[in-house]
């Protein structure tokens, strides 16, 4: 299988890795990295985007409000398929707080809030900002991989994918 | 600018060769090549990309040593584009077959006299055509390996794909779901289970049929939130990516 089609037959893997930040943001929200990174606290913050396949009336849902996530709308969304596709999303480390938006297509960051103080000059400003946000992308990485580790393990794949049905359907 | 100030959004890659024993050099000569030239009205060109220094849009001399700070070597890409309007295109080309039609006193054009009136009208149009600019930055820990890109479009990230892999030449990987996930498999003895992934099922079809209430409108009125849906178009959602990743490995 050539690089391209496994990218586009994988696609799904995005929108279950952002389903399962919020799946865990609900139901275990401290994620262990280990050392030097320690513990990280997921919070889902909002607009929340979601899509499902294309024989679906609407294919695509977005929910704001303060309480987009544990919204009935949101929770509607997910029991009829759609998978979560664009969120915003809050990692807090200790006393830090990385302020995100994830795009489950190319794992790509944006709006990131780094936590560096403002006006110091260049170029020590910019080599701060870089490690901090190289320090953010290990952490999100660190993050993905721990995913990785149950989504491709297909016992626990299983245990994981029946307790997010049971999240999705409201018995959690 | 998104590297030095506010919030970040970029893309990230991973440059995973180890750099060569004479890369200063090579880098140099490489920036210097392939630095930023405005599009040349008399080749009859429509964009031109290249290297500039972030901090100094209008500054094309670039030279490593300013442009390494600490392991971090900040670029800035400038990308210019020329789109002629169509309709005044359109409506030149019509004017000058009429007038042709006129002196010849014919009626009818031949295919090749068409397409040379098209191309000197529209060659035309694009020398009086202002040119629109965008600029993006890179930020390249050159020892550790990671790369930002500060855009997520396709077209900017093919761009700079095209532009790094001429002037480092070295292998550099967009670090989308499927990349990322195959190399960490790789590491893991998980290639197989990667290779046959099924997508995971998180609602029960069937018990919502037999519980429509589950399914049922959503209300309104619930809490503040505002919801919006859409039909779109979810073949293309990973079509961008994927375009990224083509140039990054496979356009080679």
């Amino acid at each position: 299988m050539g690089l391209l089609e496994s990218i586009e037959q994988t696609a799904f893997l995005g929108q279950e890795f952002l389903t399962w930040l919020w799946f865990r943001s609900e139901t275990a929200p401290k994620v262990d990295l280990g050392e030097p990174r320690g513990e990280i606290k997921i919070e889902m913050g909002d607009p929340l985007v979601l899509r499902g396949s294309d024989d679906q009336d609407a294919t695509q849902v977005t929910v704001r409000g303060e309480r987009a996530a544990a919204s009935a709308e949101a929770r509607a969304a997910l029991r009829e398929g759609k998978k979560l596709w664009k969120c915003k999303v809050l990692f807090k480390q200790g006393e830090l707080t990385w302020p995100c938006s994830l795009n489950s297509d190319s794992l790509g960051i944006g709006t990131l809030g780094l936590p560096v103080p403002k006006g110091v000059p260049m170029p020590d400003g910019l080599i701060l900002r870089a490690e901090k946000l190289e320090e953010f992308t290990q952490i999100y990485f660190a993050v993905f991989e721990q995913f990785l580790d149950l989504r491709l393990r297909e016992k626990n794949w299983r245990k994981l994918e029946a307790a997010m049905r049971d999240w999705v359907m409201g018995s959690q | 600018m998104p590297f030095t100030s506010g919030s970040v959004s970029c893309v990230v890659y991973r440059v995973a060769e180890s750099l060569p024993e004479d890369f200063k050099e090579k880098a140099q000569k490489g920036l210097k090549r392939y630095a930023f030239q405005p599009i040349n009205p008399a080749r009859n060109e429509d964009r031109a990309a290249g290297w500039v220094n972030p901090l100094d849009l209008l500054s094309t001399d670039l030279r490593l040593d300013r442009q390494l700070l600490g392991d971090y070597l900040y670029l800035g890409v400038r990308i210019d584009k020329k789109s002629p309007n169509r309709a005044v295109l359109a409506a030149r080309v019509q004017t000058a077959v009429a007038e042709r039609l006129k002196d010849g006193q014919r009626k009818r054009l031949g295919a090749d006299e068409r397409r040379a009136i098209q191309a000197e009208a529209r060659n035309k149009l694009l020398a009086e055509t202002s040119a629109s600019t965008a600029v993006y930055e890179a930020l390249w820990n050159v020892e550790a390996g990671w790369l930002f890109f500060s855009s997520h479009g396709p077209t900017a990230n093919n761009e700079f794909l095209d532009l790094f892999a001429s002037t480092f030449e070295l292998e550099i990987t967009p670090m989308l779901p499927y990349t990322y996930a195959e190399q960490w498999a790789e590491s893991n003895g998980l290639s197989g289970a990667l290779e046959s992934l099924e997508e995971g099922v998180f609602c029960r079809r069937k018990r919502l049929a037999a519980a429509p209430e589950l399914v049922g409108p959503v209300s309104a009125a619930a809490s503040g939130v505002a919801v919006s849906t859409a039909r779109t178009a979810h073949v293309d959602r990973t079509a961008s990516a994927a375009r990224t990743a083509r140039g990054g490995r496979e356009g080679r």
